[in-house]
């Protein structure tokens, strides 16, 4: 007997996102992915200044205030031949990664982790056991009977005013949750933990940033934040020290909590190892300049791609091997398209809303279909850590193969959801550890008295050739994330953007091959069609975007509220 | 006691920026005013934010919303009554909102005040300027933000 089955809106930021599974024998054979919102993005920003670009394309994103930019700033900068200095680099590796960090633990412990974890059956366990528990996976300081007994009480005083909050509306007592009661409080009160150490940590956007939401000192050509240590607001020997201790608060609960967290887990959902496969192609475009020859030079997460999941060989990424395609996409037909040609003329021929299916035969998303030489590629911390572990990178081999032996199992199990859920704690873990060399780095190299922080012999537009193209890529938290520019006349003519969730979310190309999520549902089990928690385990696994989107919930409901009229 | 005003709303997306619009034209002005005051335009962030959610003792958001009124009504709603209106399908802000008010309270530093002044939408969709309703209507929206600020700062700052 065949069922569809809908989840939508799996998650609210860059617009929504639905699945739509077919489900026989209680295992999924077929599945769809779509984004019913459309985004125009790009036409926004033609015949802007491109200088201005990552000012707007900040707010592409809900979340990610950095990525945006800094994908922004680079394809800028590849068009006109900027060469960003030492100091400005180093900045931004911090930047973005405490970027990862932050969005990897809220994404793990405030999403991912009630996929997991069933606060309810927290409710139940013996604090004494936790606590136990707790001592048993790390030196982690909160370990306490007392501790635990306190996380509860508060818990159950919030269960208690009927309002769930951030809890509500979830599948608690699914049969697919595993987790003893006391391993659900620990994870509990380690959700709490996160809240407040994502809060100190992002405050180095802050210093940075000179502003946080939103950081302000983006600019093409560098960074607008003065290191002459004569001039206000400079990057200062304080300042550095704070960018530290914050460093340090992160890589100790990154150590001590996440990743004892994940190992602690996994066994009890070793099946989670085979589920989640998709076709094994991996894209990474790289990250975080390491040395001095800047920028796309001496990547220390290397760029590559992987295929058919053989690790033996890692291909090099040549950027005009990507296309768009828009056969099952609602724009006009184009065929398929490199970004710099690419074209975002909507043409919605969905069904009428409210609608119970999608005609999959048909367009039936909002999403572009990204390949590369024709292949969906899967993007995202796995893909970062299996062309990093494949390419013979230390720290990536090191951390991996730690977290590997533990477990007991070999490396043909990071190509699941597990692996994927994983290899985002790895990843924190590594770029929590490198993060100080950077900073020591930048430190340095003011010391030695070099304050250079922008290449602004292109700043002005009149330096610029008549016609301009460029990329800039950024490994976002999230995936590779590209920016196509096509700059004419001092112009923007072209902008598109290809986004980690467009690769991962995509529908189905002009062949009919499903995209990364379409195909790493085939094959999950579903206990309850009802409650397809098994779903949004797979789904979240990639991060869709938004972090907070904890829950699949109700349309619109009747309000209540008092409301005066002003 | 400490106010926080929070302009929330996605500045690509017409209408859903006109709370953000709003609270950013008084960023400047109140930047410097008061220790215990901060006026900031919040994006379509969510987690981002609790550190100053966590500081406010009273918090006043700006926001645009759907209520099924006429584009570029302005409404005030308080305290219980606030929570709900973000479990409203609306914008793809509207998610972390609600889960940011939640976690506060779970997390134990939920403003004792909560405020929401919001102005109703006419559309949403990618698009840099408001409709003439919603444009029409902030002003209003505006006024009532910035009284808000003025009767904080007169009673903190006794007339001599």
């Amino acid at each position: 007997m065949a069922d569809r089955i809908v989840v939508d809106p799996i998650t609210r930021i860059e617009g929504h996102l639905r699945i739509e599974a077919k489900v026989e024998n209680g295992v999924i054979t077929d599945a769809w992915s779509s984004s019913t919102m459309f985004r125009g993005i790009e036409k926004i920003l033609r015949g802007r200044d491109p200088r201005d670009a990552w000012y707007i394309t900040q707010r592409f994103c809900g979340v990610c205030t950095t990525v945006h930019s800094i994908a922004s700033i680079r394809a800028v900068e590849n068009a006109v031949g900027m060469k960003v200095p030492f100091n400005a680099e180093m900045i931004r590796n911090v930047i973005m990664g405490m970027q990862y960090v932050q969005d990897h633990m809220v994404h793990f412990y405030h999403l991912h982790a009630l996929d997991w974890v069933d606060i309810v059956s927290a409710l139940s366990a013996d604090p004494a056991k936790t606590a136990a528990l707790q001592q048993s996976i790390s030196d982690w300081k909160y370990s306490s009977e007392d501790y635990f007994k306190g996380v509860q009480d508060r818990l159950a005083a919030f269960a208690k005013t009927g309002r769930l909050g951030p809890f509500g509306n979830a599948y608690w007592g699914h049969p697919a949750y595993k987790l003893p009661p006391e391993a659900n409080l620990m994870a509990a009160s380690h959700y709490l933990q996160a809240l407040e150490v994502q809060k100190e940590i992002i405050k180095v956007h802050a210093i940075l940033g000179s502003k946080n939401p939103h950081p302000q000192t983006f600019l093409t050509g560098g960074m607008s934040i003065p290191c002459d240590p004569n001039s206000q607001n400079a990057i200062n020997a304080d300042k550095i020290a704070m960018i530290m201790e914050c460093n340090k608060l992160a890589r100790e609960f990154v150590e001590k909590v996440y990743v004892p967290d994940i190992i602690a887990v996994a066994p009890f959902y070793l099946d989670w190892a085979s589920i989640g496969k998709t076709s094994g192609n991996y894209l990474c475009y790289g990250e975080f300049p390491d040395g001095r020859e800047g920028y796309p030079n001496n990547l220390w997460l290397p760029a590559g791609i992987i295929k058919n999941g053989d690790l033996s060989t890692v291909h090099p990424v040549d950027q005009t091997k990507i296309t768009e395609d828009v056969v099952h996409s609602w724009y006009e037909d184009t065929g398929p398209l490199h970004p710099w040609q690419g074209e975002t003329e909507r043409k919605y021929t969905g069904p009428k809303p409210p609608y119970e299916y999608l005609d999959v035969e048909q367009k039936y998303s909002f999403v572009k279909s990204p390949r590369y030489e024709d292949e969906p590629m899967e993007v995202g911390p796995l893909a970062r850590m299996l062309v990093a572990y494949a390419s013979g990178q230390k720290e990536v081999q090191d951390a991996v193969n730690y977290v590997l032996t533990t477990l007991g199992v070999g490396p043909e199990v990071l190509f699941s959801t597990l692996g994927r859920t994983a290899a985002r704690a790895v990843e924190t873990l590594v770029v929590s550890q490198k993060m100080e060399e950077w900073l020591m780095a930048l430190a340095a190299n003011i010391g030695s008295g070099d304050y250079a922080i922008q290449d602004n012999s292109k700043w002005e537009p009149e330096t610029w050739p008549v016609q301009a193209q460029g990329y800039g890529w950024h490994e976002a938290p999230r995936g590779a994330l590209g920016h196509w520019i096509v700059i004419q006349n001092k112009e923007i003519k072209n902008y598109q953007a290809v986004v980690p969730t467009t690769w991962n979310a995509a529908p189905r190309d002009d062949k009919g091959v499903r995209s990364p999520y379409e195909e790493a549902l085939i094959g999950t089990p579903i206990a309850d069609p009802e409650k397809p928690l098994e779903i949004l385990r797979t789904i979240h696994s990639y991060d869709p975007c938004l972090a907070c989107a904890v829950h699949v919930y109700d349309d619109k409901n009747e309000l209540k509220s008092k409301v005066q009229i002003l | 006691m400490k106010l926080l005003v929070l302009g929330i709303g996605n500045v690509l997306m017409n209408d859903d920026a006109a709370g953000a619009l709003v609270v950013r034209e008084l960023e400047e002005k109140y930047a410097d005013k008061d220790e215990n005051l901060r006026v900031i335009e919040g994006g379509t962030l969510g987690l981002d934010l609790l550190p100053l959610v966590e500081w406010a003792d009273r918090l006043v958001i700006a926001d645009a919303v759907d209520l099924d009124l006429p584009a570029g009504t302005v409404v005030k709603i308080e305290g219980e009554d606030v929570a709900p209106v973000f479990e409203n399908k609306l914008s793809p802000h509207q998610m972390g909102m609600k889960d940011l008010l939640l976690t506060a309270e779970l997390a134990g530093y939920r403003p004792p005040v909560v405020v929401l002044y919001g102005i109703q939408v006419k559309s949403i969709q990618m698009d840099m300027t408001l409709s003439p309703e919603v444009a029409a209507g902030c002003p209003k929206l505006k006024k009532y933000i910035e009284e808000e600020i003025k009767n904080f700062l007169s009673a903190r700052i006794p007339a001599e």
